[in-house]
């Protein structure tokens, strides 16, 4: 198209505000599929980075940092107190042990005054209980949370025994820190908006190869049973007419239920399912043109036949074949959603926009909305925005409603 | 006319033959199914024993020659699950379906037709304007999270609808459905309308397209010229011609409500035979899968042929291209 054409025609394009606005938010989700691990906060892919403390927590909320735990041994030998850390690897000293008054010994962390999540204290000696501490079920274990100023009393109505060793485990509480999870997290603490930011990469681009691919598969048939016309003709077309025939989803669902799931056997499925509707819209094309007059004087010119179908009708065909692609990335990314959805597309590790709504299907159910409402209402803007690009280059490309 | 009816039966009786080999391959490769049904601790003379009962030593056309033979006389096999003949199980899931499929069917044509007829006789006021804005978001908006947002909304924050299954089940005049029960209903109406809404939107569209269009030709305007009242217009002239178009688009979508049943009975967990073969593709209930693939296959095809044989019937502008190819 030369320059002249292509700013008439952007001029056109640009009379519906509806649709450069598509067309913004299609290059908006096409630079996030490009640039997804420059602006993602996180890497939705590495697993060594989640922690469940931080799973299923709403917009705005921020990332914590689970309490250390300090572990250390008390030991009372005829009076003396003497503390020791319990793991060989600790090497702060910080709690401290003190007898409070008669049958009474009081376990505390230095400073004192600090703020625990919990305080536990382990084997103690019979007839002895901890003030306002619960007991394990089972085990000797007494836990006190939030102490105050992180102390607790170990009293007992008769006296102490002279010898016993007790183990006091200090858990401090979980820090804040600056890291907000701006969309919330999903079932394994994964941070939403990295997710999303990585599932539109996944999505864009299974929609774009694979809809390109349909596109030169059947584009290249199209063409093949317009020249040739006859028996390929007719085994080309009666395919077409098969697959047409048939709904997407279940084709889509029938090939990976088959093959296994995966993103190449994805790809492979929707071009399957798609690849008719460019050979239809290519063979219907190339039929009116090569009755045209430039075909015969390329045809005169003894020009091959490859070179006369795709340098001089192909390029005849392209706005229809491009309108058609446009509206099918919106469709493959629909589909590929779907499979995801019904667990016979991508593979939970790397998880698409349709995989990550599915992730939040069950926790629907416990009033956890953001985890699928975030990633679908993504998912829908994108196909709106594809669908209305494709409906507005359909418009320009209709001679009817040419002016 | 017979010869095209007969000429159109062969066609699809072909494509059922091919669609049944390539099945019956494609899930051949998906596994063995002897290593899923004997116990790995069966000594091998066992194994060899039941592999020979189940025919599996024979070669691959040989048993779909025994499948297809079987499969004529309505014996689609046993399912690996269940250990229940597959026909039944079938039959037993259908009704569950089939109301499903009826109910969205019904709800999705009774507001797509006057919606779309409206938009297409008044495309610039706001309500047609809307009705396409509903309908783009409708044809783009992805089935299964369209439906989570219902349960969300009418399920859970407003909890007036049950979500799962599929509610009381009553039996009049020999049909036992759960839409004989007001539970029964309640339990459909959220998914029913969940699977019409794509549909919905596109007969919409297509409804306010041949609209515009017929809108347009000669004998409308003459129509109103010559002083018909509006109402008699649009019913008798308008609507009729609309429908034409609308019959080929409504064939062929009622076949894909039920293939989208499959996402819908998902969603709701509607105990139908979209769930049941999203499962048995989960567990590889080889039998299963073949039998609901090609069951669906054969209704798709048998719709299409039901609806070109319509078409050709209302239209007579196709017996006239027929005649001439004759």
């Amino acid at each position: 198209m030369s320059t002249a054409g292509f700013n008439d025609f952007a001029r056109r394009f640009a009379e519906s505000r509806t649709a450069v606005i598509s067309l913004l938010i299609s290059l908006v989700f096409i630079a996030c599929a490009l640039f997804a691990p420059l602006i993602s906060p996180t890497d939705p892919y590495d697993l060594t980075q989640l922690q469940l403390s931080d799973a299923l927590k709403p917009a705005g909320s921020k990332r914590m940092l689970p309490g250390e735990e300090i572990r250390a041994n008390i030991r009372i030998a005829g009076g003396a107190i003497s503390v020791e850390p319990a793991a060989p690897a600790q090497t702060r000293e910080n709690i401290a042990a003190e007898p409070c008054g008669a049958n009474c010994l009081g376990v505390g962390v230095l400073p004192e005054g600090t703020k625990l999540a919990s305080l536990q204290i382990r084997n103690l000696p019979a007839g002895a209980t901890v003030e306002g501490g619960k007991k394990h079920i089972v085990q000797p274990w007494w836990t006190v949370d939030n102490p105050e100023g992180g102390k607790v009393r170990i009293v007992s109505n008769g006296p102490l025994p002279e010898n016993f060793t007790i183990l006091a485990i200090a858990k401090s509480l979980d820090q804040e820190t600056d890291f907000v999870f701006r969309l919330g997290t999903d079932g394994f603490g994964r941070d939403m908006l990295s997710a999303i930011l990585y599932g539109i990469r996944i999505s864009v681009f299974v929609g774009l190869v694979a809809a390109g691919a349909a596109m030169v598969l059947g584009t290249g048939l199209g063409l093949l049973a317009a020249w040739r016309g006859g028996v390929t003709d007719a085994v080309i077309m009666r395919a077409v007419d098969f697959m047409l025939g048939l709904p997407a989803l279940l084709v889509g669902l029938a090939i990976l239920a088959i093959l296994g799931n995966g993103v190449s056997k994805v790809l492979l499925a929707i071009v399957i399912v798609q690849w008719s509707y460019y050979a239809r819209t290519a063979r219907s094309f190339a039929m009116s043109e090569l009755g045209k007059e430039y075909v015969e004087a390329a045809r005169c010119l003894r020009l091959s036949p490859a070179r006369i179908m795709l340098r001089h009708v192909l390029p005849n065909c392209m706005p229809q074949i491009i309108v058609l692609f446009t509206l099918n990335i919106a469709a493959a990314i629909s589909l590929e959603s779907s499979l995801s959805f019904l667990g016979v597309g991508l593979p939970l590790t790397r998880p698409s926009l349709g995989m990550l709504i599915a992730s939040g299907y069950e926790f629907i159910f416990s009033h956890k909305y953001w985890i699928s409402i975030y990633p679908g209402v993504v998912l829908l803007v994108m196909i709106v925005a594809m669908n209305l690009l494709g409906d507005r280059l359909r418009d320009l490309n209709n001679p009817r409603l040419d002016r | 006319m017979l010869s095209f009816v007969l000429q159109r039966l062969l066609q699809s009786v072909v494509v059922v033959f091919v669609l049944s080999i390539v099945l019956f391959v494609g899930v051949w490769l998906i596994g063995n199914p002897a290593d899923i049904l004997i116990s790995s601790e069966a000594s091998e003379a066992d194994r060899l024993a039941a592999i020979t009962a189940l025919g599996l030593d024979k070669p691959l056309w040989q048993q779909y020659l025994t499948f297809l033979g079987n499969a004529v006389q309505g014996d689609w096999g046993t399912s690996f699950v269940y250990k229940e003949p597959v026909t039944s199980i079938l039959l037993q899931r259908l009704p569950a379906s089939l109301e499903l499929g009826l109910v969205a069917f019904v709800i999705a044509i009774a507001v797509s037709v006057p919606a779309g007829l409206y938009a297409g006789l008044k495309p610039e006021s706001p309500l047609g304007r809307g009705v396409m804005t509903f309908s783009l978001i409708g044809v783009s908006i992805p089935t299964f999270w369209q439906g989570m947002l219902l349960i969300v909304a009418f399920g859970i924050a407003l909890p007036i609808l049950p979500v799962g299954d599929r509610g009381a089940v009553a039996t009049h005049f020999g049909i036992a459905t759960s839409l004989w029960t007001l539970d029964g209903w309640s339990h459909v109406i959220m998914p029913a309308f969940s699977l019409a809404l794509l549909k919905m939107s596109l007969l919409m569209r297509v409804t306010r397209a041949a609209t515009m269009e017929i809108s347009r030709l000669d004998f409308v305007k003459f129509a109103y010229a010559k002083g018909v009242r509006n109402r008699k217009v649009v019913v008798r002239h308008i609507l009729r011609n609309a429908l034409v178009p609308l019959i080929t688009v409504t064939g062929i979508e009622l076949a894909n409500l039920l293939a989208y049943g499959v996402i819908t009975e998902t969603v709701f967990s509607w105990p139908g035979l979209g769930k049941l073969l999203i499962n048995s593709i989960k567990v590889l209930d080889r039998p299963l899968i073949v039998a609901q693939l090609t069951y669906t296959a054969l209704l798709f095809i048998a719709i299409n042929f039901i609806v070109d044989i319509l078409h050709m019937a209302i239209d007579p502008r196709m017996k006239s291209v027929l005649r001439r190819t004759a």
